[in-house]
């Protein structure tokens, strides 16, 4: 296929076309499916966290331990529910810089910022609850079992998340430095 | 902007969004997800048009920014015949020829993809250059080594 011909056969290309009604759809928020299901995955688990925090009081025998114990637990939930909904702005807007390489470059900072305070909050959670379920506790092998598991998962969960994001950040960054001069 | 006027802008350039979320996903169902992140990221950023550039550089950019920052789970892609039918109605050479363009231009990396799009929307090296942030010396030379790769691609099914 000569050049010519493929800037032809590009024009050429036969595409659907969609109804006003069907762009209106799409430009409301509460239409759009990816963001729906995200919004709806972040509504859940921000609503456990909400639970827990109701319930952890008496159920977990908050009352019985220190304030600063159960300050601390309850400040790194908290930061996990803003965490949670920080996500809505990182995908709501990508951004329009005043070129592409520009604009990828503000939003692989942009990813990055939110790769490093979820790091950051989860290890939070993690020392969190840690700290609270061991505070004045007698230790047995049960209770040092169940802590292992407890951070096996938690570490499970965060290498998952590193691997993802770490892809994700890696490929936006790839295009920024193939539109570097 | 207001709703109507954006109704008109994308009934425009519609075909050119659809032409973007095909090369740049290779399942039906990614390139329709594509075209709606599209549609919907502009709809965000209209008002943060300020008119100092074109209203069709503008679309590129916002449209290729969601293509390439736009993250989806990979699905199975969608394969095309390598061949041409031996015979065929005009329809089905066009049809065919169609699918081994894209199916040659979904190949492409990202960037390529960009570069080589905006080429054969009759772009300009200066505007392709503006769009992308790059100089257009490198448009020029990035342009020569994306076609070879193309025609490679067309001609042996690899790059």
């Amino acid at each position: 296929m000569e050049l010519n011909e493929l800037q032809n056969s590009w024009k050429g290309i036969k595409t659907p076309r969609l109804t006003d009604q069907q762009i209106y759809t799409m430009i409301k928020q509460n239409d759009h499916p990816s963001l729906q299901k995200g919004q709806k995955q972040v509504l859940i688990e921000s609503a456990c966290f909400i639970i827990f925090l109701f319930l952890y009081y008496t159920m977990l025998d908050g009352n019985k331990k220190p304030f600063y114990i159960n300050a601390i637990l309850v400040g790194t939930v908290m930061l996990n529910i803003i965490q949670q909904l920080s996500v809505f702005a990182l995908n709501k807007n990508i951004g329009a810089a005043d070129n592409i390489r520009n604009t990828l470059k503000g939003y692989s900072g942009k990813l990055s910022r939110y790769y490093i305070f979820t790091i950051v909050t989860r290890l939070g959670l993690m020392a969190g609850i840690i700290i609270f379920s061991t505070y004045n506790i007698v230790w047995d092998t049960n209770k040092i079992i169940l802590l292992a598991l407890l951070m096996a998962v938690f570490s499970i969960q965060l290498f998952f998340f590193h691997k993802l994001w770490k892809s994700r950040i890696d490929k936006v960054r790839e295009d920024v430095l193939y539109f570097r001069d | 902007m207001e709703e109507a006027r954006f109704l008109e802008l994308i009934q425009t350039f519609q075909p050119m969004l659809y032409k973007i979320s095909r090369i740049y996903r290779k399942s039906r169902e990614d390139q329709e997800d594509l075209l709606q992140e599209i549609i919907y990221q502009l709809w965000k950023s209209h008002r943060s048009f300020n008119g100092s550039a074109q209203v069709g550089t503008w679309i590129y950019r916002v449209a290729l920014n969601t293509a390439l920052a736009d993250f989806r789970k990979k699905r199975p892609p969608v394969q095309y015949p390598d061949q041409l039918p031996d015979m065929g109605t005009s329809q089905e050479e066009e049809d065919n020829r169609e699918a081994r363009l894209i199916n040659a231009l979904q190949q492409l990396p990202d960037g390529d993809k960009t570069i080589i799009m905006l080429y054969m929307e009759s772009l300009s090296y200066k505007e392709i250059a503006a769009i992308t942030g790059i100089s257009e010396n490198n448009v020029g030379v990035k342009l020569n080594r994306i076609k070879s790769k193309l025609q490679n691609i067309l001609s042996n099914g690899t790059e």
